[in-house]
């Protein structure tokens, strides 16, 4: 449910465009692009602490179980952050906002297919094409920073990107963004077995340590929130790339017969939760 | 038949969902199981969670390998396994079921023909038994 703050917030954000004549369309593109520009930039954080939870995670093993393999996570984040990178500075071009080094994505985003074979040889062609629709969007982030902003050309750069836009936001969300939050869970997982384990009083050497059973269950305990509060985390940045894919298909959709009262209202919602998936990263991360 | 990556996906929540299923019966029967038993659910949960990663990186790596199972049907056994770990009370059952799924997944990694329908039969046959036995 709505609160009065946010119903506030997103009143203002609907009458500012309304009132500033011809260029309202841009401003409610740029909104949208605004937004999703935060949670581009929080994607880095995340994917760092996914290899760093996969290391956390073997710090809890009970007797018998084996390691985990995070070599998976090192060999593929690179391209995952260029893939979100590509993604995200898109968006942002059409806002204005293209400044997550936009050159060097356009130059790491060539070699993306080259380097998710290196990293898995059995990829299939369905993941490597999701991948490759990222060097589409860095053509198109150059050809929004060269064109002025105008909205004619971007009707035509949306135009020309929805395809790839929807199927590279659906590639972080199914496939990057999952693993990531199963990470989290087998961590969050593993260190409950671990904490069970050793403050069981029918464990040999438990019921002698009763300090150090009181502090690690009180670790577990903050350690579980914080694990639930990532996960939460990742959850909206999934929501935001769906969110982001179906604006994003709105403004293609609407390309031809954009009206300002129409897309403010349909960009809206996702603007604000994009906002929303923003900030949880950013305190989770 | 080719194994999706959303199968993948969908067989990686279903064995984290299981390890959990797992970890919560020897949570909850803590006080009447033997050290023994305990030892025992936490290496069979261990085993399901490093099942369900292995799982979640084939979806990532969108492996195109066929293999002969129907991967609806395994999806459905290991779903009735995670519900027959929160209904069953007898230990042996909880053993059998998350020992079969273990070498279900096993089997799928490392598919050859007949080691799959082999480890599909034996989730299915200590799912039977627990159900008998709950029944």
């Amino acid at each position: 449910m709505l609160t009065a703050r946010r119903l506030a917030r997103l009143s203002l954000s609907m009458l500012i465009p309304l009132l500033t004549g011809s260029c309202t369309d841009v401003i409610a593109v740029q909104q949208f692009a605004q937004a999703s520009r935060e949670v581009g930039i929080q994607f880095r954080p995340l994917a760092d602490d996914g290899l760093r939870s996969c290391h956390r995670a073997a710090t809890y093993l009970l007797s018998g179980q084996a390691v985990s393999n995070c070599l998976f996570f090192e060999s593929a984040e690179p391209t995952l952050l260029a893939v979100n990178n590509g993604l995200f500075s898109y968006i942002s071009s059409l806002g204005r906002l293209a400044d997550l080094d936009a050159g060097k994505t356009a130059g790491s985003l060539q070699n993306v297919g080259a380097e998710l074979q290196q990293a898995d040889p059995t990829i299939s062609a369905d993941s490597l094409r999701m991948a490759n629709a990222s060097i589409g969007l860095a053509s198109a982030l150059v050809d929004v920073m060269a064109s002025r902003y105008q909205q004619q050309k971007m009707v035509a750069i949306i135009e020309h990107s929805n395809s790839a836009v929807q199927q590279v936001a659906g590639f972080l969300d199914e496939y990057a963004a999952f693993r990531y939050a199963q990470q989290i869970r087998d961590e969050q997982s593993r260190e409950l077995a671990f904490c069970t384990q050793w403050t069981d009083p029918a464990v040999p050497g438990v019921a002698t340590e009763p300090i150090a059973v009181d502090l690690l269950k009180r670790r577990c305990t903050a350690d579980f929130d914080s694990q639930a509060e990532k996960i939460a985390a990742i959850q909206k940045y999934q929501q935001a790339l769906r969110d982001v894919a179906s604006a994003h298909q709105k403004l293609y959709e609407a390309r031809n017969r954009w009206n300002t009262r129409q897309l403010v209202t349909d960009l809206a919602p996702a603007i604000s939760q994009i906002s929303e998936a923003a900030q949880a990263m950013k305190k989770a991360f | 038949m080719k194994i999706s990556a959303l199968d993948w996906r969908n067989l990686s929540a279903l064995y984290q969902d299981l390890a959990d299923a797992t970890l919560a019966y020897r949570i909850a029967n803590s006080k009447s199981l033997t050290l023994d038993q305990k030892n025992s659910l936490n290496l069979h949960f261990g085993r399901l969670l490093n099942a369900s990663e292995s799982f979640a990186d084939e979806a990532l790596k969108q492996a195109m390998s066929d293999i002969d199972a129907s991967v609806e049907g395994i999806q459905t056994s290991v779903h009735d396994a995670v519900a027959a770990i929160h209904s069953v009370t007898a230990v042996k059952n909880v053993l059998d079921i998350t020992v079969a799924a273990i070498g279900l997944s096993a089997a799928m990694l490392s598919p050859t023909p007949g080691t799959i329908a082999t480890a599909l039969g034996g989730l299915v046959q200590a799912l039977g038994q627990a159900q008998t036995v709950t029944g």
